[in-house]
């Protein structure tokens, strides 16, 4: 089953190709990774993705349904989540609102009952997950990156999407905390999210993906499981640079 | 003795009421690569921004080649040879490529050498030369961010989270200029939450936590107290 | 042929002007990052010096043009560059776009009041072009000016040497690259200030020089329409996208060929004498145009901005509890006011209820609206026409079309409120039902004719603000991808939409609309002598006209309920949408909000707010006029001093009414009274007097560069430091004072001033004794963080600081390790 399929995406920027027919598919319930040099336009296929850029030729699916014309906003109510590589936070809210309003948005779209009850069970459960729950009250220009970024993930989270994209969520967080957001993303798995990550720190991505794909200069060069990449010559070269981590 | 290049006595500083460097000492000699290492929010940036003058220390003394530098403006600094990376924010995003390389002449070094520097090192950058600097991916900014510290020939190199957002092979490339900028006799204090990438190439190391150097050496002797100290301020902000 | 020569000529030499005008916009805005409104002031004020010192005799004779130009521009101009940049915009780097674009609101205003100041009489000044009125030559049939040549090859000149400078000489980087990052600017080794202040003497030397050469083909030498004019030129600088200089340069050609041939068409506005403005407002209208047919940004990430500017919310108990507090101290203020004093109040609380849709707008959202005051005009107007009923008969088809009105705003403004289908047009239904019943049961006007016009309903006032919501969704849906500075530029050329085409419409327009007027044309007359008569509201058997406490009184009590309204949307998920909207777009989108609905939502809700508003403060003035109180400069000077009260909050809202109605005329007043008390220092005291006067409103503005919180944060501060626990007794010390002087006051003992300079007074010494009491203490906090610097550090605060920053010292984890 997949959950995300991308094919042909071609995006160009005045006479740049950045991205040059790229074919992704994320299937249901797996850790998909996507790296490669700087450059290589994977914040590019993010954006694409989730709708903020139109790509000049190229489909998407999200299940079976063809999101190729809807606008971001409509990509959410599907169940697309998604973390910025520059952060996107609302400074002028609390960490506590910034989940909140993430998750009274939802309520205004889903079936299920928006009463404020139940969104602050909810709001309660992803600030605990991201081990957040001491600092709801701070504002969150005051925190450090690594905590703003795992208030982007509790932003999504409370979302509960069916598919998260992750672009770099462990620049700016040092090694424990890394091993920390592993740990996050694979219990987040294991309760049914398939999660798509972009990540320059090899250790977390060879650590929790199931499968990798490689862009360099906007186009596919290889994909296969971690062992794979690892050992994919092409790969060293234009990325790991010899051994890697 | 010789002069350090760089020296920091006593420093005390912070923003606004709030202190957040609470007594620093550092030398930096020539050819050294000393790694700060530290948390977040330990001040590892605070106190970059002391030793480039963009932030008076409230106490303590900023040396520069043995001359306190009270009273000199960063500009100043800049000039005769003290090159500093910010975090994250290197570039001007709204000029062009080669419009930022043109900023960097400001230090004194003429154009078409950092031009050659520059496109020689990151030729990724050449093909964008007309493209706005805030367009670029995030890598290709933080490259073309350390072009200034490739192509004006400082004296003093400081550099501020290098390696945030870069492919692995690039950061190696990145610290194996440092390293041969080093051997030229150039002072480079780097700042880093990565640990392993840094401790490769630097000469000495120090691990600053809540405005402190805790402790200060070899980097083989500081990698072993790092996860410590890593551990020891969890689940604090 | 030759009429399209001729016209194409003139078209050219207006289109040069604007050129001019619109290339110097360009540079400021690339080198400083700010829009500067005050362009066409600065160069107004440059045409006054150099008239007066090329035409007029009293300033040492007529200078000969060559010398009087090179002073203006060489000498004048660089100065008030210089004065500009270090008295004014210095240190506004991180400041909100609302803050950089109010700034040089108060900078235009400063220059239109000084120029008003300096050349009070209405005498006229007639500038003469270069080379005179005769120095012509001839192409074709048609005859070129020598001063139309000059503004031509001056226009492209300075477009290409302009162009050469910004993006070729390092000088010019740099003072783009300031704009960006001053501290990186540092770093690379150049000083940002020197950059900084290069950038606005070139600035204000090119509006000198757009104001020395457009000034002769404007007749005589006038304040506003010298400093509108530019306005004409915005068009242009947006077509360059703020940054082009040749496309900027093409688009204000293009915009003078556009007002020429448009005067050819149309007979110079004989044909259509409805569109006869049109021809002065053609460069707004192609303002808006551009503005929404431009590409947009994309959505981009901004990252996490830290501004200066940052509004606590408030909480719902304490705002009822201040609600109280300021209905009865208003209440209280009534038997000791003089009737004079009450009406003065009562200005200032109308623009204070209009403000409130600037808070909701501006201050929760985000969304710049320069054009406040002609949604409440056009409020005002609505409740005159289809109430009062001179032209509109009251009857089946208004309340029908009231009706649907009613639906229509509710839907766009409750849709973006998450009710679910069913509960959502409940609401909806309800509110029109409402509407229905209530313009049927009141239909608001006694008596027809000017002279017998006797009072406004309730239904009146519903009108207002239905039409004014209305209308502003209407304004908003064009251009709701619009943000920021370019948002408020499409609103303000709404505003001057509104004050050419509405105001200043003197024509009848017949209509027939079917079920209006019995069948027979309706003869729609918005302004007939550009004044209107509006009567005071009758509500509860209130009688309103002759009891200025009463009207006071109600509109205090107006204010607050709208408050409160808006602090419980501020504190509920629309709100905090509202937040993240303006945050980040970005983010938002992509946790799924709708974005256009919320933005149409909130732009209705507040024009319909501004329209109240607005309706009430005409109400409460008796008259509108075509020049007071809902034009353009009032409006921009209107939310200058609301964000310089602090458009973050209510009380933001409060004072920048309050200051803009009442204080600097009552300030005014104040002096004035001196000055004839105490003859001898009369001229001081007249001094004062003009200066609070011309300069008052400008001069808060420019204060705005220190603290652009506002005034309000400031006042908080201190009240947060008087409801401390150790200010109790400073607390208690106050309000007991506070009762005593206003009991004196009742009983006569005091006069008004008297009561005024003891109050005020009072309240700040107050807190600010509460406030040093507080920071005294925060000191010693922070002396005690120094220990371990000054002194060695004991073991016991060694191990507090460790525990305080949840260091176990080593010893301590070993131990643990053990035992596990
Ligand atoms: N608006 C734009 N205009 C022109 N070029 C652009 C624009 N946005 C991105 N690019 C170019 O597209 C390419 C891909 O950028 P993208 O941000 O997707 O890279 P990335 O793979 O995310 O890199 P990184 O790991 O450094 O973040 C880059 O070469 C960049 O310069
Ligand atoms: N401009 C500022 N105003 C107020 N406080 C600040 C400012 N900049 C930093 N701080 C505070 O100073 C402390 C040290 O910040 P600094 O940026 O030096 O840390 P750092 O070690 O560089 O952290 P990071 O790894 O996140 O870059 C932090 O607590 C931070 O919140
Ligand atoms: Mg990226
Ligand atoms: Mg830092």
């Amino acid at each position: 089953m997949t959950q995300l399929e991308l094919s042909g995406i071609t995006v160009r920027f005045g006479g740049h190709t950045a991205l040059n027919n790229v074919d992704i598919t994320v299937s249901t319930g797996s850790i998909t990774g996507l790296i490669g040099p700087n450059g290589a336009g994977k914040t590019t296929l993010f954006n694409v993705t989730n709708g903020l850029l139109r790509p000049n030729e190229g489909t998407l699916k999200f299940g079976d349904a063809d999101m190729t014309a809807l606008s971001p906003y409509r990509r959410a109510k599907l169940g697309l989540g998604r973390t910025f590589q520059r952060l996107e936070l609302f400074p002028s809210l609390t960490v506590r609102e910034n989940v909140q309003v993430a998750a009274e948005i939802r309520g205004e779209w889903s079936s299920g009952s928006n009463n404020s009850a139940n969104i602050k069970k909810n709001v309660d459960r992803a600030l605990e997950i991201t081990n957040l729950r001491d600092s709801g009250s701070k504002n969150v220009s005051e925190i450090p990156t690594g905590k703003a970024r795992l208030v982007e993930l509790a932003r999504s989270l409370v979302q509960e999407p069916k598919l998260l994209l992750l672009d770099e969520p462990a620049s700016g967080q040092n090694d424990n905390e890394t091993s920390e957001f592993a740990d996050i993303l694979r219990s987040l798995n294991k309760e049914g999210m398939s999660i798509f990550l972009v990540e320059h720190d090899m250790s977390l991505v060879m650590n929790v993906c199931d499968k990798i794909f490689v862009l360099d200069f906007g186009s596919l060069i290889a994909e296969g499981t971690t062992a794979e990449i690892q050992g994919n010559p092409v790969v060293i070269d234009a990325y790991l640079g010899g051994k890697s981590g | 003795m010789d002069k350090p290049l760089l020296q920091l006595d006593n420093i005390l500083t912070g923003y606004g009421t709030i202190p957040v460097l609470h007594g620093i000492d550092l030398t930096l000699a020539e050819g050294d690569i000393y790694a700060l290492l530290g948390p977040n929010g330990g001040g590892k940036s605070t106190l970059l921004k002391v030793c480039s003058r963009q932030i008076e220390p409230w106490k303590g003394n900023v040396k520069v080649a043995g001359r306190s530098m009270e009273g000199v403006a960063p500009e100043e600094l800049a000039k005769v040879g003290v090159c500093t990376i910010p975090e994250g924010k290197g570039i001007f995003p709204n000029l062009t490529v080669s419009e930022n390389l043109v900023m960097m002449t400001h230090s004194g070094t003429d154009l078409a050498t950092i031009e050659s520097i520059t496109y020689d090192r990151f030729p990724q950058l050449s093909n964008k030369r007309k493209q706005l600097a805030g367009t670029l991916s995030g890598g290709e900014q933080q490259m073309l961010s350390m072009a200034r510290a490739l192509g004006t020939n400082p004296k003093i190199l400081l550099l501020d989270e290098l390696s945030m957002g870069l492919a692995p092979i690039i950061v190696k490339e990145l610290y194996e200029i440092v390293a041969q900028l080093a051997e030229q006799g150039i002072g480079v204090l780097v700042v880093e939450q990565f640990a392993r990438t840094v401790l490769g190439v630097a000469t000495r190391a120090g691990i600053l936590i809540n405005g402190k150097i805790i402790s200060e050496g070899s980097p083989n002797e500081l990698e072993d107290q790092l996860s410590d100290a890593y551990l020891g301020t969890k689940g604090k902000i | 042929m030759t009429e399209l020569i001729t016209f194409t000529v003139v078209g050219l030499a207006i289109g040069s002007i604007y050129s001019i005008a619109s290339v110097g916009l360009v540079v400021t805005y690339t080198t400083s990052g700010i829009f500067n409104f005050a362009h066409g002031a600065i160069g107004m004020f440059a045409a006054f010096i150099y008239w007066q010192l090329r035409w007029d005799s009293g300033w040492g004779g007529e200078w000969p043009a060559p010398i009087a130009m090179a002073f203006v521009l060489l000498v004048v101009s660089p100065v008030l560059g210089i004065l500009l940049q270090s008295i004014v915009m210095k240190g506004l780097e991180g400041a909100s776009e609302t803050t950089k674009l109010v700034i040089p609101i108060a900078v235009m205003l400063a220059f239109i009041g000084l120029t008003n100041w300096i050349w009070q009489d209405f005498e006229s000044r007639i500038p003469e072009p270069f080379f005179g009125r005769d120095s012509k030559w001839q192409l074709g049939d048609a005859f070129i000016t020598t001063h139309q040549t000059i503004v031509v090859i001056v226009a492209i000149t300075l477009a290409l040497l302009l162009k050469l400078l910004l993006s070729n000489t390092r000088t010019g980087i740099t003072m783009r690259a300031v704009v960006d990052n001053q501290d990186l600017v540092r770093l690379n080794g150049s000083n940002p200030n020197f950059s900084a202040l290069l950038s606005w003497i070139i600035g204000s030397v090119l509006a000198g020089l757009a104001g020395i050469l457009i000034s002769p083909l404007l007749g005589s030498l006038n304040v506003l329409a010298l400093t509108l004019l530019v306005v004409n030129a915005y068009a242009a600088a947006i077509f360059g996208r703020l940054k082009n200089l040749p496309l900027t340069f093409m688009g204000g050609i293009a915009i003078g060929l556009a007002v020429s041939y448009w005067n050819w068409i149309s007979g110079t506005g004989r044909k259509w004498p409805w569109l006869s403005e049109l021809r002065s407002t053609i460069p707004v209208v192609i303002l808006f145009a551009i503005l929404v047919v431009l590409p947009q940004e994309r959505l981009r990430g901004s990252s996490i901005k830290k501004y200066r500017e940052s509004f606590k919310s408030p909480d719902i108990k304490s705002s009822v509890l201040w609600g109280l507090i300021f209905i009865l101290t208003v209440i209280g203020l009534t038997p000791i006011l003089e009737s004079k004093w009450e009406f003065s109040l009562s200005k200032g609380l109308g623009f204070s209820i209009i403000a409130l849709s600037m808070v909701l707008l501006t201050g929760y959202a985000g969304e710049i609206n320069l054009a406040p005051l002609a949604f409440a005009g056009i409020g005002a107007l609505s409740a005159y026409q289809f109430d009062v009923g001179t032209t509109v008969e009251t009857g089946a088809g208004f309340a029908s079309l009231a009706t649907a009105l009613a639906l229509l705003l509710s839907f766009l403004i409750l849709s973006a409120f998450g009710l679910k289908r069913k509960k959502l047009w409940f609401s909806c239904a309800s509110f029109a039902l409402f509407t229905l019943v209530f313009v049927s049961l009141f239909d608001g006007t006694t008596g027809t004719g000017i002279a017998s016009r006797e009072s406004m309903s309730l239904s009146g006032l519903l009108v207002a603000t239905l039409i004014s919501g209305i209308v502003g969704a209407m304004v908003a849906l064009p251009a709701i991808r619009l943000r920021g500075l370019y948002l408020g530029l499409a609103t303000f050329a709404f505003a001057i939409f509104v004050d050419k085409m509405v105001y200043k419409q003197r024509q009848t327009l017949s209509l027939n609309i079917p079920f209006f007027g019995d069948g027979e044309d309706i003869t729609f007359n918005i302004f007939n002598n550009g004044a209107l008569n509006m009567p005071r509201p009758e509500l509860l058997n209130i009688d309103f006209r002759n009891n200025q406490a009463a009207m006071l009184i109600l509109l205090a009590i107006c204010f607050t309920l709208i408050s409160l309204m808006l602090v419980l949307l501020k504190n509920s998920s629309y709100g905090r949408q509202l937040s993240a909207m303006k945050d980040s777009p970005a983010a938002s989108a992509t946790l799924g909000l709708n974005m256009l609905r919320l933005k149409l939502s909130v732009f209705t809700l507040a024009a319909a707010i501004a329209g109240l508003g607005g309706a009430l403060h005409a109400s409460n003035l008796r008259a509108i006029q075509e020049d007071a109180p809902f034009t353009v400069f009032e409006g921009l000077a209107l939310f200058m001093l609301t964000v310089v009260g602090g458009i973050g909050y209510i009380t933001g809202a409060l004072i920048g009414g309050i200051l803009y109605g009442t204080a600097f005329l009552v300030m005014g007043d104040f002096w004035s009274k001196l000055s004839t008390d105490w003859e001898s220092f009369d001229w001081l005291f007249t001094f004062v007097h003009d200066f609070f006067l011309f300069l008052g409103p400008a001069v808060a503005g420019i204060g705005l560069g220190r603290n652009s919180n506002g005034i309000a944060a400031q006042i908080f501060e201190g009240f947060k430091a008087l409801g401390a626990k150790k200010s109790r007794p400073i607390l208690i010390t106050t309000i007991i004072l506070s009762i005593t002087i206003w009991a004196l006051r009742i009983f006569n003992f005091l006069d008004g001033w008297t009561f005024l300079l003891l109050v005020l007074p009072l309240l700040l010494v107050s807190t600010l004794i509460a406030d040093k009491h507080q920071k005294t203490e925060q000191e010693i906090a922070i002396a005690w963080e120094l220990i371990g610097i000054e002194n060695q550090m004991s073991e016991t605060h060694q191990s507090f600081i460790d525990s305080m920053v949840g260091l176990e010292t080593a010893n301590i984890k070993e131990g643990e390790r053990e035992l596990q």
